[in-house]
């Protein structure tokens, strides 16, 4: 009977077709919808990670311009116990970071940074802080969660970078200048007569100078050739420090790069921005680092320096008699039988007088002027052989060589100054027009720098290095009594002066990497520096030539050897996912 | 009423034959395909869920911590860990008493991280944890970050990972292909390339 309603088979035929495409397209929608979740979930997990990444460096960089802007960029080592206050507290609730909100929205998402309880650590005595940051990314209820460590510190000052650096106009007149090494000015650099710069010049635009940072004038420089045969051993390598050249015998050349070397160029780069001189204000921070890393200068064995020299009564001074003017002043004379030994750093609170032979690694800072009475040399001179085809070996060897920094809070000065040639031809270059006023730090009074105060109410210095210090500063007068000093003179007597001194002024040569917030200025002959010259006013008169050759350690060991520091970038110092 | 003839019965049943083909024929492809779909998303998943694995380790690491053999069929690398007994005090996080950073894997100081292939068929992409770095004894049992991992190796390696600059690396490349029979005859076959920025550059 139903077999006769034929018509109905392909209606069977069809539903049986249509069940099945039905059910494999139902699956494959539930699957492709699961999929698109899954991929959506990804999606949103890998931005999720990066808003957290995105939190760390938001967090790390606001810390860097908060504390910045509170310490002026010249922060103390004691400062960095201001990451203290950070402690334990959720960001947004920390008063002493004040950032936007602590969430920010970005696309679909946001982030959260916080300062997990007690992973703040800071050490005041070299000036670090450590701050743990763990951030969280959130984009549609995915999380993920970054920490990081952090690190806040000093670095030593790109000053030291230069073979010669000035916060002033820079002067190179006369052709018998070298300066193996870059140099720059922190306002306009002029030449004349041709001098020889093998290494990059630098100016800078600084308003309160007036400058544009322009450079102007002629100067030479070598072929590297040239330079590899001519330059003295202590000044730096080429780069690269050799040709190529197959040294071990494998039939490819190698090659010595070395980026700190003269590369046969000197570029010029006019207009910079200022790069701000580090200040040495409180001593107390260099006392703290002297004490802490247990720096001495001793001679013969005897110790003459213990970590701070003019801390107590019986630091008398060079005269031995207590009350008088020479008092925290202390007298270096090395000879190659029995040189000064410098290890590590050390603080003398008055005016340190040092010519001869020194051995060691030290910096020495002084409280008042460094002066330099004859040649300073060292007993294992540092030596970049050139060419050199082991460049890493031979920074190896240089590494535990000599070195002598030499940072006064007053003067750098050099020769005898107490000759009327001195003061006749040094002399005219320490006062205005050649001298401009200047900020002082408040901690200058102490040694008679404040002249006056700006409408801002910051103290300044006119400038004027020749006049009797502004407190009534005074040196011994060689009888038993006092007299003023003016700014480049000691507290000693002129006859203390007078009957150390290298003759006739002809100084030759200077070891040592030299940093002043004020004046270097000398009378020498025909003069090397092997080191650098870090100053705010330069006056060097100089007979015949003058050479700097750069010591390169100011830049890669600057760290080591304790130099005058500023505000380093943050560090990361780890990272994790949690 | 009439019965029907043989003529008529086999014409009926010819192509109702027909139609039972072509409906099964339907039934078959359809069933191979689903096979196939789900082969590949099941590939693509266990190659997605080691890649991002390794990935999310990896990024940890640092430049003197990861080595690579040559040809770059496995990498063995360390992690930051906080191991607080060699800290001056305890601080809660990966770094020493002088700042370095304590390098390990599974919360123990030394011990270091390999993936490479073994197992059963050594088809398994495995994570293996070692008493040292670069080389140790193994410690503990290996986790299996996915299965079913290109066979036909090398080359080219079904996993593998160059580092760049090859010495010290700071980018690491990694590839992970992954095959498995959808149907007799048919291989489906996955594979993944994907880069790590090591976090950890300061040494």
């Amino acid at each position: 009977m139903f077999l006769r309603d034929k018509k109905g088979i392909m209606l069977i035929a069809c539903y049986l077709v249509v069940v099945v495409l039905t059910i494999l397209g139902s699956a494959f929608l539930v699957r492709s919808i699961s999929e698109k979740r899954i991929a959506e979930r990804e999606r949103d997990s890998l931005q999720a990670f990066y808003l957290a990444e995105a939190g760390i460096d938001r967090a790390a960089g606001e810390l860097y311009s908060t504390f910045e802007n509170n310490f002026t960029s010249h922060p103390t080592p004691q400062n960095f116990s201001w990451f203290d206050g950070l402690d334990d507290t959720p960001r947004s609730e920390n008063p002493a970071y004040a950032g936007p909100p602590v969430n920010t929205l970005l696309g679909e998402g946001a982030y959260s940074v916080i300062l997990p309880p007690g992973t703040v650590s800071v050490d005041i005595i070299t000036g670090q802080a450590d701050v743990t940051l763990e951030s969280t990314g959130n984009v549609n209820n995915i999380t993920r969660t970054v920490r990081s460590v952090i690190r806040y510190s000093l670095e030593p000052s790109r000053v030291f970078d230069y073979s010669y650096f000035v916060n002033n106009f820079g002067w190179f007149w006369g052709g018998g200048i070298t300066a193996n090494g870059d140099i720059r000015s922190n306002g306009n650099f002029s030449f004349n007569g041709n001098p020889t710069v093998n290494g990059d010049i630098y100016a800078s635009v600084n308003p309160d100078l007036g400058a544009n940072g322009d450079i102007t004038g002629n100067s030479r420089n070598d072929t590297i050739d040239f330079y590899r045969s001519q330059a003295d051993d202590e000044a730096r390598p080429t780069n690269p420090t050799a040709d190529p050249q197959d040294i071990d015998g494998d039939g490819v050349d190698e090659e010595f790069p070395y980026p700190d070397g003269y590369d046969g160029a000197s570029e010029r780069f006019p207009n910079q921005t200022l790069l701000e001189m580090p200040y040495l204000g409180d001593l107390q921070v260099y006392r703290d680092l002297a004490v802490n890393k247990g720096g001495t200068i001793k001679q013969g064995g005897v110790v003459l320096v213990n970590a701070v020299y003019g801390d107590d009564a019986l630091d008398c001074g060079p005269d031995g008699i207590c009350g008088t003017a020479d008092d925290d002043c202390i007298v270096l004379i090395g000879t190659a039988a029995n040189p000064v030994e410098l290890n590590g750093p050390v603080v003398v609170e008055g005016d340190v007088i040092i010519r001869g032979v020194v051995k060691g690694q030290g910096i020495i800072y002084s409280g008042r002027n460094t002066h330099i009475i004859g040649d300073i040399t060292y007993q294992n001179p540092p030596a970049w052989p050139k060419p050199d085809t082991a460049p890493a070996a031979t920074d190896a060897v240089n590494d535990t060589r000599d070195f002598l920094g030499l940072a006064s809070k007053g003067n750098v000065v050099i020769g005898d100054y107490t000759r009327n040639d001195w003061k006749a031809t040094v002399g005219g270059y320490l006062e205005p027009p050649f001298t401009q006023a200047y900020n002082v730090d408040p901690t200058d009074e102490d040694i008679g720098y404040i002249s006056g105060y700006d409408e801002d109410g910051n103290p300044f210095f006119d400038g004027n290095y020749t006049n009797s210090e502004g407190d009534g500063g005074t040196k011994d007068d060689g009888k038993g009594g006092e007299e003023i000093r003016t700014y480049y003179e000691s507290s000693l007597s002129d006859d203390f002066i007078k009957a150390n001194a290298a003759a006739s002024n002809q100084i030759r040569r200077v070891d040592a990497v030299s940093y002043t917030n004020h004046a270097f200025a000398g009378r020498v002959g025909a003069f090397t520096v092997n080191g650098t010259i870090v100053s705010r006013d330069e006056a060097i008169i100089y007979s015949g030539s003058i050479t700097m050759n750069y010591d390169i350690r100011a830049k890669t060991k600057g760290d080591d050897f304790h130099l005058p520091g500023e505000l380093a970038l943050p560090q990361t110092m780890s990272w994790e996912e949690n | 009423m009439k019965g029907f003839t043989l003529i008529e019965l086999m014409v009926v049943i010819f192509i109702f034959s027909v139609i039972m083909a072509a409906t099964f024929g339907v039934l078959s492809t359809g069933r191979q395909s689903w096979h196939t779909g789900s082969t590949q998303v099941e590939l693509q998943q266990e190659t997605r869920r080691a890649m991002d694995r390794m990935v999310r380790e990896l990024r940890e690491s640092g430049s003197t911590h990861i080595s690579i053999p040559v040809g770059g069929s496995s990498i063995t690398f360390q992690v930051p860990i906080d191991e607080d007994t060699i800290d001056t005090t305890v601080d809660d996080d990966v770094l020493d008493g002088n700042g370095n950073i304590e390098w390990g894997a599974g919360g123990s100081l030394g011990r270091s991280i390999q993936y490479l292939l073994g197992g059963l068929n050594n088809r398994q992409l495995l994570r293996r944890v070692f008493s040292g770095y670069p080389t140790g004894v193994q410690v503990g049992a290996d986790v299996i970050l996915a299965n079913n991992i290109r066979s036909d190796s090398p080359p080219p390696n079904a996993l593998m990972f160059i580092g760049s600059p090859a010495g010290n690396p700071t980018i690491i490349s990694i590839e992970v292909s992954a095959q498995k029979d959808a149907v007799p005859g048919r291989q489906m076959q996955s594979t993944l390339n994907s880069q790590v920025t090591l976090r950890n550059l300061r040494n």
